[in-house]
């Protein structure tokens, strides 16, 4: 199997840091989108005993850092309006068979885009009350209050960015969070996978064989 | 809640709680089983701290489809895995 590439790709107006999992020579490329926030990190891991999945049955990868997110130097606050930008920049200039997106992943991706979604977040209000319940919880424990969602809200009518769970996000990324809803043309459920929440797991359990079972359910679909 | 939801909580409501709790907290299937509904949870598994208390509570939405919202959520439905088992029916309709 070949070893990942790291290479800085060009694609309007974008310089995204992109990992490469190459195949076999006229294969089939995916294109990869990550989750998004804490939830890229978490499944990093997954995605990449994914992408050796694939190509060990002779899909290539492509997995771009969108701006602000990952190895990608843009130090943000991170633009949704943006990273969806990039990623059908990004496609539009590789032309990938499908495009397989994992988690908030799923919200980025272009409507008319051929989509397999791994377990999707549908509706992007998901994140971003999953982004303020953090905040809040740890809120509470640091200065005995509570924080409401009204209040941050607030701070965004302001038009003021508000730090959740260590991520900036701005008045615009909350709308544009508030108003995202996925449109994947098929969608790979945890469950259907065996795959465990490694979103929301403090410590990420291995989940080589979810990668397994998903990595035959991406190769059917593109036969 | 009625007390019969109290006393019979949806069996699949259970399980899915004590599922969410050995995924999320990494627990393992064993040492959920283990547990009964006296069992405390907060304050008495060290997994369970305030970031986790966040993931579990979004992994139970997800799973029972259903909304928590932030106000409902104190202490006390941490307080044992009844207390858990009990709220998250509720939520469910159970």
């Amino acid at each position: 199997m070949a070893a990942p590439e790291l290479t800085l790709e060009q694609a309007g107006g974008f310089t995204l840091p992109t990992l490469w999992l190459r195949a076999k020579p006229g294969g089939p490329l995916v294109l990869i989108a990550q989750p998004l926030f804490e939830e890229q990190n978490r499944c990093r891991r997954f995605l990449a005993q994914l992408g050796r999945a694939l190509s060990e049955r002779g899909i290539a990868t492509a997995m771009p850092d969108l701006p602000a997110a990952g190895d990608h130097p843009d130090l943000g606050p991170f633009s949704f309006a943006q990273a969806q930008s990039a990623l059908a920049a990004f496609s539009a200039a590789t032309a990938p068979a499908l495009t397989v997106s994992l988690r908030a992943g799923a919200l980025l991706v272009e409507t008319t885009a051929p989509h397999t979604a791994i377990a999707p977040i549908e509706r992007g209000e998901r994140i971003l009350s999953g982004l303020l319940r953090t905040h809040a919880v740890m809120e509470k424990e640091r200065t005995g209050k509570p924080f409401t969602r009204k209040a941050a809200e607030a701070a965004w009518s302001r038009n003021e960015t508000l730090t959740l769970a260590g991520y900036p996000i701005t008045a615009e990324t909350a709308a544009a969070l508030t108003r995202a809803q996925s449109t994947a043309g098929t969608s790979l459920g945890a469950a259907s996978l065996s795959l465990p929440p490694l979103w929301n797991q403090a410590e990420p359990v291995d989940a080589a064989a979810a990668a397994s079972a998903a990595a035959d359910a991406i190769a059917e679909t593109l036969s | 809640m009625s007390s019969a939801a109290q006393a019979h909580p949806p069996l699949d409501v259970e399980e899915t709680v004590r599922a969410c709790l050995a995924d999320v907290l990494s627990l393992g299937a064993v040492r959920v089983a283990a547990m009964d509904r006296d069992t405390p949870l907060f304050g008495a598994l060290p997994e369970l701290d305030s970031m986790a208390v966040a993931g579990l509570l979004t992994e139970l939405e997800d799973r029972l489809d259903i909304i928590i919202d932030d106000d409902e959520v104190d202490g006390d439905i941490f307080a044992d895995l009844g207390a858990l088992i009990d709220f998250a029916a509720l939520k469910a309709g159970g």
